[in-house]
């Protein structure tokens, strides 16, 4: 555990100074944030502007992007075949997202008060993957009291229609696909702000500090910590 | 009958129309992908065959989407269980796969060799989930052309020279790292890879960025340089990344962020080192590598699983690294997985045997890190590894039960454990029952773990005795299998350390000295000279001791000063039992330098049991002195290059010459002047300048019993 080291200000101004922050290291963060973040047109400029490279083509992160919105549009089963197209792996490699992917299916039925669909989707599809797994088998429960009461608002598990377990389940998604293409799920500019923002940056566009008086607690090192690209 | 949509899908596989049959294939697809239960129906229904027939038909551009689409869902079914590859092994779909990975050949740039490109990208998928099952042979891969043609898909950069796309070819390539990491069988199929070039561009591959090319990649070199000490050598010494070498980069990646990454760049590097090609750079394996492997056994998943293996590899027959392992707390890591793991097989049904996989690894891991060491044997039972190691012999998994055993041997060289902890973890009765376990390999470590059960100052030696130990020793001792025979003549060797004449009668009385002269010419030289031991025990008894615990380590021994009338009984037992003649002619053989097949250790051991005979009584000294065979090998062995044969020589020497209490100084005179005739003297003058301090020691003593006897001139 480092000690905290008080710096004065002159040093830290000294040091700052002395950062040399390369131009290719900023594009290769830019890069990357666009790339997770799946904006493939400006990808597209980007890397033709910069003469930097992604790592990953530009019609897997359509294909990403368009999976996002299948999802969110509440389509399940499209999206299960469009990310089948992008990489068989996924589905197979992470057996509890395709089991949360399939209870959303579930609750999409439920929602849209179809019983019978219901009843056949969870005999056919859930029931079995519960048997394999007995650790999905809880939720699979959970899922199925939500046909015990027609005003979802009065059952317990009601949150299950709601928009977080939706969420949830694209964000497990959206991770896997980032892993299979070898990105890491959030950008780096993210991490790095969170690190700007520890030793309290007043003003990140300028950079300015909150002050205590004129020395700065911090632990001393006045150099951006560059993680490797 | 309604006939099901499944069943249907089936059916249209057959259809005439190339459109019905994509669409059901897809349909099919995306029923199977993640869904073991699917997978299953389609087998049953008979999907693969017609897959198969889909690969080999082949070629047609039409039936270019056909293919890559029955290449996934070949793919697919081999994640389901092992069955599953069965079935596709005896459907032949191996080889139609492998063809398909030769249309990287056809010429890039076109319409054609994207589709190519899906195709070989969905075979190489498909063939890295079969080849990842055991029970996929892998003699397919080194038939024909597909072995070039794996090889020739890692190079990257050859294909982007052609116009491809670099991402697709890199994906490519790390499937095609990930298939041959797993056709390192044997060391002929290692050397076969090598020979096609692989291993410059998968060195390469493990400097181009991206991570998961540079972990599968990692993942191939670890497989080629397992327990291959040429590749091992060939991998460090090949550079292709500018200036870092490829130890210096596995260093790099040993730091990275990802615990997979990490867990490949440490196997590699313990490969590396276990091939002694890390010579100037071990002190890296001991702080960065030990240390790393120790961290991720923190992680979840395959990387905890595997941790424990390699932290096995590097620290086998290493005291060094057992002693960094200690330093870095490794054994109180893996006894806090165990005890985990524990808790949480009382919830859960353990349906992939992760938990069985994860009990056995760690226990593997502590039997290799207590092996020598024996503050990690302290360790390890302060960790509260024992009771873990005690259900694990009684565990339903065989590993599991070996690992047990394993560990228990390795615990039980701690004399003081031994004597305590042991005796109160109950570990006898159960190593006991594995005795008869039907694996040959099993009943060996349990003969293993018993040996230092079975010594002397053991509480649980008798618990042995009375549970028809040595009846299942002396059974082993017939075994065909050298490890099983070799373990319990050590056992039985063991057993009559320090015994009482009571203990060694009844043993021999199973054994037979007829069964002992035959060990004692057992083809296995290890086994011989085991047998040579328990001879000597035989004929032992009183102060003098050997303790030889385990394969060579803690060598004491104590040769006796005083005689006692029990030791005279010890011999005459052993020349009642093998008959004077037969003892002595098998002594003879022993120190007989023209069979090759006696080492130094055996001619060593010989001459202790000798020199145990001739602490008996005068008639036995006297029956050795009429043998001028057994002199003149002593006279020989005064001259060998092994201090320690000098040393027993010189012993059987004093023996001879000593003046024991009911012996007449006539006799002992006559002895010393027979010897000296024979020119033992002038020797034993010429060897007080003996390199070894033990041994000058004991030509002082020696020299001092032939001054006691001077040279008569003249007449006595």
């Amino acid at each position: 555990m480092t000690a905290k080291k008080t710096v004065s200000k002159d040093d830290w101004e000294k040091k700052l100074s002395e950062v040399n922050v390369n131009k290719q290291d900023l594009n290769k963060l830019v890069m990357n944030y666009l790339v997770i973040e799946g904006y493939k047109d400006a990808v597209d400029k980007f890397s033709q502007e910069c003469r930097l490279k992604p790592n990953v083509e530009l019609a897997s992160i359509q294909d990403h992007m368009k999976i996002r919105n299948t999802i969110q549009s509440g389509d399940i089963e499209n999206a299960i075949e469009r990310i089948n197209d992008l990489n068989p792996d996924i589905l197979d490699m992470n057996p509890k997202l395709y089991f949360h992917l399939q209870q959303q299916r579930l609750i999409e039925y439920i929602r849209a008060g179809k019983i019978s669909e219901v009843l056949k989707f969870a005999q056919e599809e859930l029931a079995p993957q519960g048997k394999e797994n007995p650790e999905f088998l809880e939720e699979l429960e959970r899922t199925m009291v939500l046909l015990a009461f027609k005003d979802s608002s009065q059952s317990p598990v009601g949150d299950l229609l709601n928009h977080v377990q939706h969420q949830k389940t694209a964000r497990e998604l959206n991770a896997a696909i980032l892993t299979s293409q070898s990105q890491e799920k959030d950008p780096k500019l993210l991490s790095l702000l969170k690190m700007l923002v520890y030793p309290r940056i007043k003003n990140l566009t300028t950079g300015e500090l909150v002050m205590e008086g004129d020395a700065i607690a911090g632990n001393g090192s006045g150099s951006a910590t560059m993680m490797t690209l | 009958m309604t006939v099901s949509k499944h069943e249907l899908a089936i059916s249209h596989l057959a259809s005439s129309e190339p459109h019905d049959r994509l669409k059901a294939l897809r349909f099919i697809k995306n029923s199977v992908i993640g869904n073991r239960t699917k997978k299953d129906l389609y087998i049953q229904l008979g999907a693969v065959p017609r897959l198969v027939g889909f690969l080999n038909a082949g070629a047609g551009d039409n039936d270019m989407q056909v293919n890559v689409q029955a290449a996934i869902v070949l793919g697919s079914f081999a994640y389901g269980n092992e069955e599953n590859v069965s079935v596709l092994v005896e459907a032949k779909a191996i080889p139609p796969l492998l063809d398909c990975l030769s249309i990287h050949r056809e010429p890039m740039g076109s319409e054609t060799s994207i589709k190519n490109m899906k195709l070989l990208e969905a075979a190489a998928r498909a063939l890295k989930a079969v080849l990842s099952s055991s029970k996929a042979p892998k003699d397919d891969v080194f038939m024909d052309q597909h072995l070039t043609d794996l090889v020739a898909l890692l190079d990257v950069s050859s294909f982007v020279a052609h116009g491809a796309d670099e991402t697709s070819c890199v994906r490519i390539a790390e499937l095609a790292a990930s298939i041959l990491a797993r056709c390192c069988d044997t060391a002929d199929q290692q050397l076969q890879i090598a020979a096609t070039g692989a291993i410059p561009l998968l060195i390469r591959l493990i400097g181009c960025g991206f991570a998961k090319a540079q972990e599968a990649a990692l993942d191939a070199l670890a497989s080629l340089g397992r327990q291959n000490t040429e590749l091992g050598k060939l991998i460090a010494n090949t550079k292709v990344n500018g200036d870092m070498s490829t130890t210096a980069i596995m260093l790099k990646l040993v730091r990275d962020k990802c615990p997979s990454m990490r867990l490949m760049a440490a196997t590699c590097l313990t490969n590396l080192y276990r091939a002694n090609v890390l010579p100037e750079t071990s002190a890296d394996v001991t702080l960065v590598v030990l240390p790393t492997l120790v961290k991720l056994l923190k992680e979840g998943g395959t990387v905890q699983e595997r941790a424990p293996l390699v932290l096995a590899d590097l620290v086998k027959e290493s005291e060094t690294a057992q002693r960094a392992a200690f330093d870095a707390d490794a054994i109180p890591r893996l006894a806090e997985i165990l005890n985990h793991v524990n808790e949480d097989e009382v919830g859960m049904l353990d349906m992939s045997g992760h938990t069985d996989k994860l009990k056995e690894n760690m226990l593997v891991a502590i039997a290799a890190m207590s092996l020598m060491n024996m503050d990690c044997r302290t360790q390890a039972i302060n960790a509260k590894v024992l009771p873990h190691v005690v259900a694990g012999l009684s565990h339903k998994s065989p590993s599991v039960r070996l690992a047990a055993c394993k560990c228990a041997r390795s615990l039980s060289r701690s004399v003081k454990e031994v004597r305590t902890s042991l005796v109160d973890a109950g570990v006898t009765l159960p190593l006991l029952k594995l005795l008869s376990d039907d694996s040959p390999s099993m009943q060996a470590e349990a003969c293993g773990a018993l040996c230092n059960i079975v010594l002397d100052f053991s509480p649980m030696k008798q618990t042995v005795i009375d549970n028809g130990g040595i009846e299942y020793f002396v059974n082993f001792t017939r075994s065909t299998d050298p490890h099983i025979r070799l373990n319990s003549v050590w056992a039985l060797k063991n057993l009559l350390y320090r015994a009482t004449m009571a203990s060694k009668i009844a043993v021999m009385r199973q054994l037979t000295y007829p069964r002992l002269r035959e060990l004692l010419d057992d083809q296995e030289p290890l086994v011989q000279e085991q047998a040579v031991t328990m001879f000597s025990n035989l004929v032992h008894s009183g102060e003098a001791v050997r303790v030889l615990q385990f394969r060579g380590v803690a060598r004491k021994i104590v040769w006796r000063v005083s005689f006692g009338s029990e030791n005279i009984l010890d011999v005459e037992e052993a020349f009642k039992g093998f008959g004077e003649q037969q003892l002595l002619d098998m002594l003879e053989s022993k120190f007989s330098l023209v069979s090759a097949s006696t080492s130094w250790k055996t001619i060593e051991t010989a001459l202790s049991a000798l020199a145990n005979i001739l602490c008996g009584a005068e008639r036995h000294k006297q029956i050795i002195m009429n043998r001028p065979k057994l002199l003149n090998a002593l006279l020989s062995f005064m001259d060998h290059d092994r201090a320690v044969v000098r040393c027993a020589t010189i012993w059987c020497v004093i023996n001879l010459t000593w003046r024991d209490d009911d012996e007449s100084s006539a006799a002992v005179a006559e002895r010393v002047r027979h010897l000296r005739e024979m020119g033992f003297e002038e020797k034993l003058k010429l060897m007080v300048s003996d390199p070894e301090l033990d041994v000058r020691d004991r030509v002082r003593t020696a020299a001092s019993h032939f001054h006691a006897h001077p040279e008569r001139i003249g007449p006595a």
